[in-house]
């Protein structure tokens, strides 16, 4: 994040910052310990990216099985082979990739597994039910 | 009055600049920084016009920002809430960057499972050494391609006047009818390149 500011004792994101609430209220109550007085207004974002109307809608495929999530960390096969072996879209399983390893990687630490296993891989997605 | 706008999809902005005294505003970047990892802090003589809400906003990522992007141990929601960056630009950035860092665990002879949190952090700091370059080629073509961008939208929001101007030059003869083709040449090339952009 870049906090820009100027001579004249102005103060400016450099651009827009994505947080939850508990953030946000943690900065209005900041700015109000100030002294000043703090308006939270709601309005409407600009979509970066526009989805195209025409777009063809895939059927939702079925949830990732361990036998398929255990296969991200096969480096001897590669990717075309995965997409082969599993039927998903190379956009889907690079997106399953970047949001599953890393949540994966940081439930194992904390439970002390030292390798990816399908039996690992299910108690992790039980616990994703809980 | 300090207006903070909220925005529908998670972002947040201030209404204008607003006014701290030195000491407010150091002890408002010290605040920020229990809140997110990296917060730098850049003098300018003015500030954007736009706000949340006016347009779509992008960011250059930072190189302190790869710590986080880059540590595999941190969750999606984590490294999100850590950088005040959408959830989904994490995952898009994480698309390229997991597989490079698995990759690169493993030229380091690093299990990625077994490492301690010393190892991984010099893991990641090993990579944004080696690939500094690449890491700030990156950023330079994406400023590249918003300038180019933006002489598009601009070339495209001036053409009927430029076309007009160059009509009227050519009823004069101060310029060759070929300007016009030329003009028109230029007006596919930037449409053309607003259409990349749009599918990208």
């Amino acid at each position: 994040m870049i906090l820009q500011f100027n001579n004249e004792g102005k103060l400016d994101f450099k651009a827009p910052i994505f947080t939850d609430e508990e953030y946000l209220k943690k900065i209005v109550a900041f700015l109000r310990s100030t002294g000043k007085e703090v308006k939270v207004q709601e309005v409407k974002e600009v979509e970066r990216f526009t989805i195209d109307p025409n777009r063809e809608i895939k059927p939702a495929k079925e949830s990732w099985t361990a036998e398929e999530l255990i296969l991200l960390f096969d480096e001897k096969i590669a990717l075309s082979q995965i997409i082969k072996k599993i039927g998903r879209s190379e956009v889907a399983i690079k997106m399953r990739k970047a949001e599953f390893v890393p949540s994966f990687l940081s439930w194992c630490k904390k439970e002390g597994h030292s390798e990816p296993t399908i039996k690992i891989i299910n108690k992790y997605l039980e616990r994703d039910k809980e | 009055m300090i207006t903070i706008l909220k925005g529908d999809m998670g972002n947040i902005d201030f209404g204008s600049p607003i006014d701290l005294t030195k000491p407010e505003k150091e002890k408002f970047v010290k605040f920020l920084k229990t809140l997110f990892y990296s917060v730098k802090e850049e003098e300018v003589s003015t500030f954007r016009f736009e706000r949340l809400g006016n347009k779509a906003f992008s960011k250059e990522w930072e190189k302190e920002e790869y710590e986080v992007l880059l540590d595999m141990e941190k969750d999606n929601a984590e490294a999100s809430r850590l950088l005040g960056r959408s959830w989904m630009s994490i995952e898009m950035k994480r698309m390229f960057y997991i597989d490079e860092m698995m990759a690169y665990a493993k030229k380091k002879g690093i299990n990625l499972f077994k490492a301690s949190k010393i190892e991984m952090k010099k893991l990641i700091e090993d990579y944004i050494r080696e690939h500094e370059e690449e890491l700030a080629k990156r950023r330079e073509e994406r400023v590249e391609e918003r300038r180019e961008i933006k002489q598009a939208k601009e070339f495209l929001e001036n053409y009927s006047q430029r076309e007009n101007e160059i009509k009227f030059l050519i009823s004069i003869g101060k310029v060759k009818k070929e300007s016009l083709d030329i003009l028109k040449k230029e007006k596919i090339g930037a449409e053309t390149k607003l259409k990349e952009v749009d599918k990208d």
